[in-house]
């Protein structure tokens, strides 16, 4: 046989396959690469509030004179209710029980007691929803022993809180949940949006109730912020070493993003993590393309440094943050793929060696 | 030897988008086609696919000026080709397809006509530029213009691609090179 009639054998057999494709629809390709795109965007951006400050750059700060809780959180639910999480203004606070006040309790629209029941809060209508909120994680970083609700908005609810700040600067707000006023910080001007933390002196578990209440996911499935990855091995020392380097840093990658690692290849090849913003439930599901915001290459070979984001990287292991694909599009030669305006560019964030 | 040889009757969809042709329609009718070219220099569908949606999406995002002014089905074969045979691009897909399976999703069926066969398997031995160039050649069945066009080359160096790539594929399938 010769090499044409090997190849056009192989050229029939390989077109006959590709009637076994189902060709996606185009529009469901678009809106989930959209919403990828998204949850990239705004993973990039926790990436620069947690280099720019720490985490506990409050911007709902904790009010002193809110109290002890009573920890009943709500079954998951499908979509979350204002009474189960709202942001409202505060009209006023009277020391006493709602029920003092309406003969029972719930106490009613615009009344809702503080987490003991001791204190009654009368609030303006929902200002923001949980509609605003692209997930939410919990973390003691910031504070030992002292647990924060960290909520990441999605991009039209920090439009929204952003308005809401700008309505109430300087006045009181309440974050309810569940009915109950867990937090009643001073608004301040001139925060970042992107990621909130919500403190109120929690411990874990009530941390993780609100979490658990306002994302509509169990508790035990809200992420620590500063959980480390599982820890990932490899035979090889060296690609071992590479692993730990990059899951040890994957949480200051994107600390409320699902992150996780995959099992090196082979020693000296990519170590890549993903880090998700959305979807905690199920961090694989729907995985695909879009969804390394971050990746965490090792020893990369001498043919990937030539490129121009990569060089910019340095040697050593390094995390590229924003997004794998924009440093994907960028790192080729002869590629004349766009890269669009809206895509964050890769960011490069150079680890001490051993 | 002559390497714009057409081998096959059944041609693939070679036809341009008319002017201003809507994303859907260029997308439906490109789809299977473009898979097909990224699996074979891929090695897999999972990849093949991941890698053509990449890059019609890529096309949608730019879609006013690709669809109206470029060839759309050469730009997307183009970044296709270029993403499918690189092996830094390669790692971190495979890195994505690994991930995908730690979540026992279960993969997409295989093309083992593409993944197993021993002539792709041969074609993807090949050097990155003699593997886009004989794919596109015998799977797409393009001419040297085309696939000089196709791939920002000139047409001597696709002819010199394609020339050292059959004579590899020969000497490593243990075939005459002509007929």
């Amino acid at each position: 046989m010769s090499l044409d009639d090997r190849a056009s054998a192989a050229t029939e057999s390989a077109r006959r396959s590709l009637d076994r494709i189902d060709v996606p629809e185009p529009a469901a390709l678009v809106a989930r690469d959209r919403r990828r795109r998204r949850a990239r965007a705004l993973a990039a951006g926790g990436l620069v509030v947690l280099l720019g400050t720490t985490v506990g750059a409050v911007l709902l700060r904790r009010s002193p004179e809110t109290a002890r809780v009573s920890a009943d959180a709500g079954g998951p639910a499908g979509s979350v209710t204002a009474e189960q999480f709202s942001l409202r203004a505060v009209s006023g606070v009277i020391p006493s029980p709602c029920s003092e006040v309406t003969g029972s309790e719930p106490a009613g629209d615009n009344l809702f007691p503080d987490r003991t029941g001791k204190r009654c809060y009368m609030l303006a209508p929902p200002s923001l929803t949980a509609e605003i909120v692209e997930m939410a994680a919990v973390t003691s970083e910031a504070d030992p022993g002292h647990w924060a609700v960290l909520l990441i908005l999605s991009e039209e609810g920090r439009r929204d809180f952003e308005d809401f700040v700008r309505a109430h600067a300087g006045q009181q707000a309440a974050v309810v949940v569940d009915g109950r006023v867990v937090t009643a910080p001073m608004i301040e001007e001139g925060v970042d949006s992107r990621m909130i933390p919500v403190h109120d002196d929690f411990t874990e578990a009530e941390a993780r109730d609100v979490a658990s209440t306002i994302t509509g996911l169990p508790p035990d499935e809200i992420r620590d912020a500063a959980d480390p990855p599982s820890g990932p091995t490899h035979p090889d020392p060296e690609a071992a070493r590479a692993l730990r380097v990059c899951t040890d840093h994957a949480a200051d990658v994107h600390p409320a993003a699902v992150v996780t690692s995959a099992d090196a290849f082979t020693a000296g090849m990519t170590v890549a993590l993903l880090a998700e913003a959305g979807a905690p439930t199920d961090p694989w599901d729907g995985l695909d393309m879009y969804h390394f915001v971050a990746w965490c290459s090792y020893d990369l070979p001498d043919s990937a440094t030539t490129g121009t984001t990569m060089t910019d990287c340095g040697g050593g292991p390094y995390v590229v943050g924003g997004s794998g694909d924009a440093a994907l599009l960028a790192d080729e030669d002869g590629l004349s793929a766009p890269l669009p305006d809206e895509i964050l560019g890769p960011t490069c964030i150079q680890f001490p060696g051993p | 030897m002559s390497p714009g040889r057409a081998l096959v009757e059944t041609q693939p969809s070679h036809t341009e988008a008319a002017f201003g042709e809507s994303f859907d329609g260029f997308f439906r009718r490109e789809y299977a086609s473009v898979v097909g070219l990224a699996t074979v220099l891929a090695g897999s569908r999972t990849l093949g696919e991941e890698i053509a949606q990449e890059a019609f999406l890529a096309a949608h995002r730019s879609w006013e000026r690709i669809g109206s002014y470029d060839k759309p089905g050469a730009w997307v074969r183009r970044v296709v080709a270029n993403h499918a045979a690189s092996a830094t691009r390669m790692r971190v897909r495979e890195a994505r397809a690994l991930l995908r399976l730690a979540a026992r999703r279960g993969p997409v069926a295989p093309l083992p006509e593409i993944e197993a066969d021993e002539f792709w398997q041969a074609v993807r031995a090949l050097p990155r530029r003699q593997a886009q160039c004989v794919a596109l050649h015998y799977l797409e069945d393009r001419s040297t213009a085309e696939i000089a066009s196709l791939l920002g080359i000139t047409e001597t160096t696709v002819r010199v691609h394609l020339h050292d790539g059959r004579v590899a594929l020969a000497r490593h399938l243990g075939e005459s090179e002509t007929s």
